[in-house]
């Protein structure tokens, strides 16, 4: 099993208050991290707050840019392994994006994995990209992370495609790795496009921890991995999960509650809150984790911890490092 | 008088050999040089190279990424000033230009310096945009400006301008340093009604009587904007060769790529426009530039073969002439 954590790049507003962290503190979250022996940081991706967001605290949230993060926290560490989860490429550039994310690739020996994915927030393109509006962001991901490949281990790339086109060019430096290592995943339901995806270019490949999403995707992404020549064990089932961790379960569940980042589930029950996500002792949440490593899960990283503040965060990415992790080393 | 040094993000092929070095030499420049009192670090950008620049060595020139480079360097390095020298705006969407840019001015406590300007090539536009031979670069230069200057002071930016359009976005953080440094590359046109509108520096060729010819040109801009000379810092991108001997500089500056490069395009009297001799004779030129105006003195580049050659140079310059200035 391998471990990451989420650093707070661009979770104020919905997931911690406004002026939660900054460049520093993801730094020193990171070294606490490798320190921790956990394998992974991931970082998300947002450009802007929509309006109640952006008023909900006195401060606007800050949303630092992922790839920049991502490199500053390169330089201070050493092993730890840089997860982008999941840059939103409807507002980049495909071909920057592949320079950039050799660069990265390069700069830090080989620690990235890139996550990429179409963006959640309609409001956020819509404001970002207008002229994109109409576009069909499946097919376009689709076209840019075709190009990304090409451009990572081909040269004179030419391209002629729906949303790009160009010809004639060779990136250099390549990335560190080849292969280079896509996240893949999907929050809705899967569909045969998403599956496609996934199988055809995730190294890693997005979950739910709980029984019946590992299964379900398993066995939808199996025909499409198949037609491909691979199997299951080609892909690291990921899960990017919320994390509660508490001394007992009321506190966790407490923790829950009383965290910014609990608005996200006024519509769910706790029950399944809990169940798709990792609520609890440290005892029980290794629990959980032993039997979806049995279904098949690969790769625990909470990208989210329930806390206001950076203290708080800190404490728990200690009790999971020291508690939850050593359990399967 | 700053003093300023090159790394190598996107100078192999045309300034160095291929394959001449990589990020670990990138980090050693900019620590070193933040030891020995330089002021700033500065990275170039390019995108792919042509056929022909592919084929000139026996591997391909490795472009390293500006920003990131420039992050990473950020996170190596305490106090130095970290350079963007130069950014080509044409290349990427306005709205992410800024959050990067904010990203990594507030990463660095504050040292990010955005030089920006069109890219030296169209020919690079076009090989990543296929329609760009319609494009007017200098519109998309002066667009991107306005837009990343709203999208840095307004809570809440919206652009609609020829090329980049956008509505409500919210970019926090802002960087950190208020008002931000944008130098202004470029030599004609409407460089110097850009420099005087958004520039808080700008680039020169050092030699005296260049130098001044654009800071007289620069002057009645920058009034329209009631501004003076003494609100933009006069800064170059040169090229250094320093020795011992001034024969030694010659040499190594004749043996250069960049030396090579200047020969193929038939530029005379290159030793007049960059910096060749020894320690002295290199205080005395900066001296003298620095009465004509020049405040800020970039050494982009090295006459140099090997990674070690450039390390050699930064010390001279660092113990031999940089006191001089104190």
């Amino acid at each position: 099993m391998k471990f990451g954590i989420g650093i707070p790049t661009c979770r104020e507003g919905r997931d911690y208050p406004s002026d939660f962290a900054g460049p520093n503190e993801m730094v020193e979250l990171s070294q606490l991290a490798e320190k921790l022996g956990i394998d992974y940081v991931w970082g998300d991706d947002h450009m802007t707050p929509d309006e109640t967001l952006r008023t909900k605290d006195p401060t606007p949230p800050a949303f630092y840019e992922t790839l920049l993060s991502m490199a500053y926290i390169a330089a201070a560490t050493k092993t730890i392994r840089l997860g982008i989860g999941v840059l939103v490429m409807i507002w980049r550039d495909p071909i920057l994006v592949a320079k950039q994310a050799a660069t990265l690739d390069v700069f830090s020996s080989g620690r990235v994995t890139l996550g990429v994915g179409i963006g959640g927030a309609r409001h956020e393109f819509e404001a970002v990209v207008p002229k994109m509006k109409k576009a069909h962001r499946g097919r376009l991901l689709d076209e840019q992370i075709e190009i990304l490949n090409l451009l990572f281990t081909k040269d004179n790339v030419s391209f002629n495609g729906e949303y790009f086109e160009f010809d004639d060019l060779s990136l250099h430096p390549k990335p560190k790795q080849d292969p280079f290592p896509f996240y893949i995943t999907a929050y809705t339901k899967d569909t045969p496009e998403t599956l496609r995806r996934m199988a055809k270019w995730g190294s890693l490949v997005g979950v739910h921890p709980f029984d019946e999403s590992v299964t379900n995707r398993v066995e939808g992404l199996k025909p499409h991995l198949e037609e491909l020549g691979k199997d299951i064990s080609d892909v690291e089932l990921t899960t990017l999960p919320t994390a509660s961790i508490g001394r007992t379960h009321e506190e966790a569940i407490q923790r829950l509650t009383n965290s910014r980042l609990f608005e996200r589930y006024k519509n769910q029950s706790i029950d399944s809150v809990e169940e798709e996500n990792f609520i609890g002792t440290p005892e029980e949440i290794t629990e959980k984790i032993k039997r979806l490593e049995e279904k098949g899960l690969n790769h625990c990283a909470p990208q989210r911890f329930a806390t206001n503040t950076f203290e708080g965060l800190k404490e728990q990415v200690q009790m999971f490092g020291e508690e939850v992790v050593p359990h399967f080393r | 008088m700053k003093f300023g040094v090159g790394i190598n993000t996107c100078r192999e092929v045309l300034s160095y050999p291929a394959g001449f070095s990589g990020p670990k030499e990138m980090v050693e420049i900019a620590q070193l040089a933040e030891r020995l009192g330089f002021y700033s670090v500065w990275g170039d950008e390019h995108i792919a190279p042509t056929r022909s620049m592919m084929e000139r060595d026996s591997q391909p020139p490795n472009f390293y990424e500006l920003f990131v480079s420039l992050a990473f360097v950020a996170g190596s390095t305490n106090s130095i000033k970290i350079g963007a020298g130069v950014l080509c705006i044409p290349w990427r969407d306005p709205v992410w230009i800024a959050k990067q840019a904010s990203t990594l001015d507030v990463a660095s406590n504050g040292r990010f310096i955005m030089a920006v300007g069109l890219g030296a090539l169209k020919e690079e536009l076009v090989a990543i945009k296929a329609n760009a031979p319609k494009y007017n670069r200098g519109h998309m230069l002066d667009e991107g400006l306005e837009a990343i200057n709203i999208l840095f002071s307004e809570k809440w930016a919206s652009y609609q301008g020829e090329y980049y359009h956008f509505e409500n976005v919210a970019m926090f953080p802002k960087p950190l340093q208020k008002p931000f440094p944008i130098f202004i590359s470029g030599e004609k046109g409407s460089t110097f009604e850009r420099i005087a509108r958004w520039g808080s520096g700008f680039f020169v060729t050092p030699k005296l009587e260049l130098m001044q010819n654009k800071i007289e040109t620069l002057k009645p801009y920058l009034e329209r904007y009631n501004r003076t000379i003494t609100d933009v810092e006069v800064t170059t991108i040169t090229s250094l060769s320093i020795a011992q001997t001034h024969e030694e500089a010659v040499e190594r500056w004749e043996s250069s790529r960049i030396a090579e490069r200047y020969r193929l395009q038939g530029v005379k009297q290159a030793d007049e426009i960059n910096f060749i001799g020894t320690p002295n004779e290199v205080t005395e030129k900066i001296m003298q530039l620095e009465k004509g105006g020049l405040g800020h003195c970039g050494l982009q580049r090295f006459a140099a073969s090997s990674h070690s050659e450039i390390i050699e140079q930064i010390q001279m310059m660092g113990e031999e002439v940089l006191p001089h200035f104190r």
